[in-house]
């Protein structure tokens, strides 16, 4: 099993924020927020260190806890800083980007790294919909035509114009190629039935976040099945789980951090407005429906309208065996974790990451 | 989808010239355009889309419409047209017999191949077609057809022209009655000389639109990268979520397409379109 950090380019004051989404701009300082890149940079330089094998990045808008709104940007910083990892995109939001922007940024990226990078696809949470103006309920729709234009852009040796149901372009001509031919391995990050079945049909890869290692389950064995179904069989590296972690030398310390939160849990990561959150879960479900009850996996669609907690939390040796769990039951061969907890300062997370990488990746590294 | 725009009626006729007789419909009003239709299923709504715009003839091919001399067909198109410059559209089948007409020999040709200002190639199989399997039924060859066969209302009228084109391409001296895959593969994929009309496409004059399905499978995907390169003024247009009859599936899409195309050629690739919201 390998280790992913997310590069989340945390603001440092993040614990500060309301608990609202959008953050308003006003919350910036612009010292604070140059030292918080940098210090997110260092994270990421560290954990390569201390051996991660990739570095991933988000697309989330309109908010210090993970600022990365364009992942690109932040990719190409962290490849001239980090010389060995994987840069996994996990990643752009295509209902919401011009797709063949997407795929220039991909070939631009595998090329700066010479060829480290991992695509991904991603539809994103309910409040990014808000961001661009797109319509929730064409979400679906727009991230498969945007897969199959990435795709194409990225392949395809000769100009050519696409009529499409949401993009028509008249002239594609991507420049530059990526270095990994025919393609960069390419993750589909999701929990909806239709979207892990278009990736099985389609030999993506698979990428889970925020859930219980029992939900993780379920829709592995959906996934593998399809998979078998399709004629092929993944590999450990193309099933990917991220989550929240808080790593402490004991068990009782971490308990004890986490009970020292405010509310006894971490603050929920994107807070929309009652009223909105269910407009836009509606258009995109196409229906009316209360968001606490769509499970991970069903057919509803992507649902991160609450902080799920902590995914692994305690000791080493107790991370360690929950991370089994996600290797024996469900297959997962990269966990992609989430070290920048609001609270945490800078040194924290840093030696968070030492202590991960010293005491609970070599244990993983032998699943 | 229902179509919601008030119907076109086609006027029919016969047209002889270049010792072929052939039907023709005829709709519309402005440039002209020569549909050379091989598949008459699933059409309808790109043909009535097009007559809106322009003054369309959809010339009707025999069943194997390969097989059709292309100097004796560019006389009915030219005629068509009046001898106007005129566009010209082949879908399938007969795109493979408009790249024919458009590789006329100039020298003996030449009125005609000045008169042709656009050619209009839908899902060509003329080059790099995928092998068609052993043994096919009508029902399976219209699976092949369609990216969405499920998502057809009429999908036993395929299936019916299917068959009939089997039934009616018969040898002769033998039975009469040809196994299906052979009779829709000879119908689809290109006559023999397909390595030579590759070798040719260099000498295609006119602006030239390639649409091919990106579900299409009965073309393989370095076709539309070879179009491109090899025809001088060439553009290919992907039409997304279609199969080969990119017609009955994205009628839309690939009218808005070929209508730019026939009005603006080559340059098409520039937007026209407003997007302004408000003023």
């Amino acid at each position: 099993m390998k280790a992913s950090y997310l590069g989340a380019m945390g603001y440092a004051e993040r614990h500060l924020f309301p608990d609202v989404w959008p953050i308003p701009p006003a919350y910036h300082d612009p010292q604070l927020s140059v030292q918080s890149y940098q210090d997110g940079l260092t994270e990421c330089e560290f954990a390569e260190a201390m051996g991660f094998e990739w570095i991933s990045f988000s697309e989330h808008h309109y908010s210090g806890r993970i600022a990365t709104g364009n992942p690109a940007v932040m990719a190409a910083a962290v490849a001239e800083r980090c010389k060995k990892v994987k840069l996994a995109m996990l990643g752009p939001l295509l209902p919401l980007n011009n797709p063949v922007r997407i795929a220039e940024e991909m070939g631009m990226l595998d090329n700066i790294s010479a060829g480290r990078l991992i695509m991904g696809f991603l539809r994103g949470t309910p409040n990014e919909d808000q961001v661009y103006g797109v319509n929730p309920a064409e979400g679906r729709e727009r991230l498969f035509e945007g897969m199959d234009l990435i795709l194409k852009a990225l392949t395809e040796p000769q100009p050519f114009s696409w009529e499409g149901r949401y993009y028509q372009f008249r002239t594609v001509s991507v420049w530059p190629r990526p270095v990994q031919q025919p393609l960069p391995p390419a993750i589909m990050a999701t929990r909806s039935d239709d979207t892990v079945k278009y990736a099985a049909d389609n030999g993506l890869g698979l990428g889970v976040s925020f859930v219980p290692v029992e939900q993780m389950e379920r829709i592995t064995d959906k996934y593998f099945t399809w998979c078998r179904q399709a004629g092929w069989e993944p590999q450990p590296d193309q099933v990917v789980y991220r989550g929240s972690i808080y790593v402490a030398e004991t068990d009782r310390a971490a308990r004890a951090w986490l009970s020292g939160l405010e509310g006894g849990a971490p603050r929920r990561a994107i807070a929309l407005e009652p009223n909105v959150s269910r407009v836009v879960q509606a258009a995109r479900a196409g229906e009316e429906f209360d968001l606490r009850r769509v499970l991970a996996g069903s057919p509803q669609g992507d649902v991160v309208g609450r902080s799920l907690g902590i995914n692994f939390l305690g000791s080493p040796d107790t991370i360690a065996n929950q991370m089994k769990a996600f290797h024996d039951r469900c297959g997962v061969g990269v966990m992609d974790l989430f070290f920048q907890q609001p609270g945490l300062t800078h040194q924290e997370v840093m030696g968070e990451i030492e202590l991960f990488g010293k005491e609970v990746l070599p244990r993983i590294k032998e699943f | 989808m229902a179509d919601v725009m008030p119907p076109i009626a086609f006027t029919p006729r016969r047209i002889t010239a270049g010792g072929l007789s052939l039907n023709c419909r005829e709709a519309g009003a402005g440039l002209p355009v020569v549909i050379l239709e091989g598949l008459n299923w699933g059409q309808s709504r790109f043909y009535a889309a097009l007559a809106r715009q322009f003054h369309v003839f959809v010339l009707e091919l025999p069943g194997a419409a390969a097989a059709v001399w292309a100097g004796g067909i560019s006389e009915i198109t030219g005629q068509l047209a009046g001898g106007a410059p005129y566009s010209l559209i082949g879908a399938s089948p007969a795109a493979n017999l408009a790249l024919r007409i458009a590789l006329q020999d100039p020298a003996e040709a030449e009125e005609e191949a000045e008169r042709l200002e656009a050619l209009i190639l839908i899902s060509p199989t003329a080059i790099r077609p995928v092998p068609a399997p052993a043994s096919l039924t009508p029902e399976q060859w219209a699976g092949r057809l369609l990216a969405y066969p499920e998502r057809q209302p009429d999908l036993a009228g395929l299936v019916a022209w299917l068959d009939k084109l089997a039934a009616n391409s018969g040898s002769g001296a033998d039975s009469g009655y040809e196994p299906d895959a052979a009779a829709a593969a000879r119908c689809f994929l290109p006559a023999a000389g397909a390595a030579q009309l590759e070798s040719r496409l260099g000498q295609v004059r006119c602006p030239t639109l390639v649409a091919l399905g990106s579900r299409d499978k009965l073309v393989t995907p370095e076709a539309a990268a070879l179009y491109r390169r090899q025809i001088p003024n060439c553009h290919v247009s992907l039409v997304y979520d279609a199969g080969h009859i990119i017609a009955a599936e994205r009628p839309e899409a690939l009218s808005n397409v070929v209508a730019d195309f026939v009005e603006n050629r080559e340059t098409f690739v520039v937007t026209r379109q407003r997007s302004v919201i408000n003023p």
